[in-house]
């Protein structure tokens, strides 16, 4: 049995489309913050790596995303990989919803996970974090 | 004692009770419907005011009816067939199926007890009456509120509560900030200047903050309820889809950011306030238990430093080991 199943639908009537939304909104965030980086507006510091001197799971995030901007896919990686992969993913994912809204096609939805599938997508997040702050860390110090 | 009743989109009455009963029994009034007689604070779904053990009115259905669970109205138990277990009248019956071919499930069907909060009826209520009732009941009692909130029904209605109100709230805090750093600017004379930015840049960054305080918030809502949505999922109490947590947060924020209205103590109380009014708004939303809500609404700091701890632990071991 597999872990989790997937199915080609249409949005029932009322139902969220999720392809527009998170289209519109990730569209809408990118452009604020191309606009912010424009006018010199910088992120706060991180008050974990304040609090304590070590980074934290996300730091290194901008870095990696400026690199990514560049083409840099090594260096963005080195930065923070799971932050790179995870804004190659959303990349990826944004093309596959500005294909099915332009086209008209039916959605991608998981309509059921199993138990051991639960599972194991929590312990796989969780051993990701993990690993990815340990990368951080090493490479930070 | 009169009532009040909401009837496509416009306020009705006042009727007497038995007026009421009729009307209820026509069908004009449903259990959904907002109604509002002295004595209650706000406007109410008439479910919430007229329970079927306790009729206020002493209104009880007529023998051998039966209430469609799709509309709500009440036909002859003949007229009413069963679909997956719930009551579906004639009427309701071919957009019923069709939403289950296309997905939708029997549990998402209106809920007379979930009809709230009063800005999903700002039409017939005015934007003010609706605005200030929405607010105070997620505020005073949002155990209550997000009890008898909608759980589905679209996002566009909190959406526009979440912009304008969050975003008020943001600007109001952001100028109180703006205020407090000129202040203490012209105060020292170091400071003056130090930034070196053209006054035609610093204007427009002011510019960009302001607008940014509205537009941020509504993609910051979205954002927050999907890594909160995805952590309750984790934590085993996401029971209703990402819709309902929208809401939840969407109405909590809104509401809770109006606080910073009130310079500095109210933005100092929105803190605690806007987390207890998240975790109660998940608990009530998804009916699930309050503690997974809080499990999930903290999750990613709690792994944070646990595992900040992890590290400072084998960190300071390796120092140790390296004295000795």
């Amino acid at each position: 049995m597999s872990a989790a199943l997937l199915e080609r639908r249409r949005p029932a009537a009322g139902e969220i489309d999720h392809e527009r939304l998170w289209l519109a909104v990730g569209g809408s965030a990118v452009l604020g913050l191309a606009l912010a980086a424009r006018l010199g507006l910088r992120p706060p510091p991180c008050l974990f790596h304040l609090a304590t001197g070590y980074p934290c799971p996300g730091c290194g995030s901008t870095r990696a995303m400026l690199q990514l901007a560049h083409g840099n896919f090594s260096a963005a990686l080195a930065f923070n990989p799971l932050i790179t992969v995870a804004a190659l993913c959303a990349l990826a994912w944004g093309l596959y919803a500005a294909a099915v809204l332009v086209l008209r096609l039916p959605r991608l939805r998981v309509s059921e996970v199993s138990r051991r599938g639960a599972l194991g997508l929590r312990l796989g997040l969780l051993a990701a974090v993990v690993a990815n702050w340990w990368w951080v860390i090493a490479h930070h110090l | 004692m009169n009532w009040f009743y909401e009837y496509n989109g416009e306020q009705k009455g006042p009727v007497t009770e038995s007026e009421l009963d009729s009307l209820i029994a026509q069908g004009v009034v449903l259990p959904t419907t907002l109604v509002w007689r002295d004595g209650l604070t706000s406007w109410t779904p008439l479910a919430r005011v007229r329970t079927a053990s306790a009729p206020v009115g002493g209104f009880t259905p007529a023998a051998g009816s039966t209430q469609c669970d799709s509309c709500g109205r009440f036909f002859d138990t003949g007229d009413v067939v069963q679909i997956a277990g719930r009551n579906i009248c004639a009427g309701c019956k071919p957009a019923v199926l069709q939403g289950l071919q296309q997905g939708t499930t029997l549990t998402s069907l209106s809920d007379p007890t979930r009809n709230g909060p009063a800005w999903e009826h700002r039409e017939t209520l005015g934007f003010w009456v609706a605005t200030r009732d929405t607010v105070k009941s997620i505020l005073m009692e949002p155990s209550h509120a997000f009890s008898t909130m909608r759980v589905d029904g679209g996002i566009s209605k909190p959406f526009w509560f979440n912009l304008i109100f969050a975003g008020l709230g943001n600007v109001v805090l952001f100028l109180v900030l703006s205020l407090f750093q000129a202040s203490m600017t012209s105060l020292s004379p170091e400071l003056r200047g130090a930034s070196g930015m053209p006054a035609g840049v610093a204007g427009v960054m002011f510019v960009f903050q302001l607008v940014w305080s509205f537009v941020g918030v509504a993609i910051g809502t979205f954002i927050q309820s999907g890594i909160i949505h995805v952590s309750l999922m984790i934590c085993g109490g996401a029971r209703r889809p990402y819709e309902a947590t929208y809401r939840a947060l969407a109405y909590g924020a809104g509401s809770v950011a109006l606080l910073n209205l009130i310079p500095v103590l109210g933005s100092i109380a929105a803190v605690p306030w806007s987390l207890v009014v998240t975790c109660i708004g998940l608990s009530r939303t998804h009916e699930t238990d309050l503690w997974r809500a809080v499990l999930a609404v903290f999750l990613l700091p709690i792994v944070c430093c646990v595992l900040a701890l992890i590290v400072m632990g084998i960190a300071f071991g390796v120092a140790s080991t390296g004295h000795h």
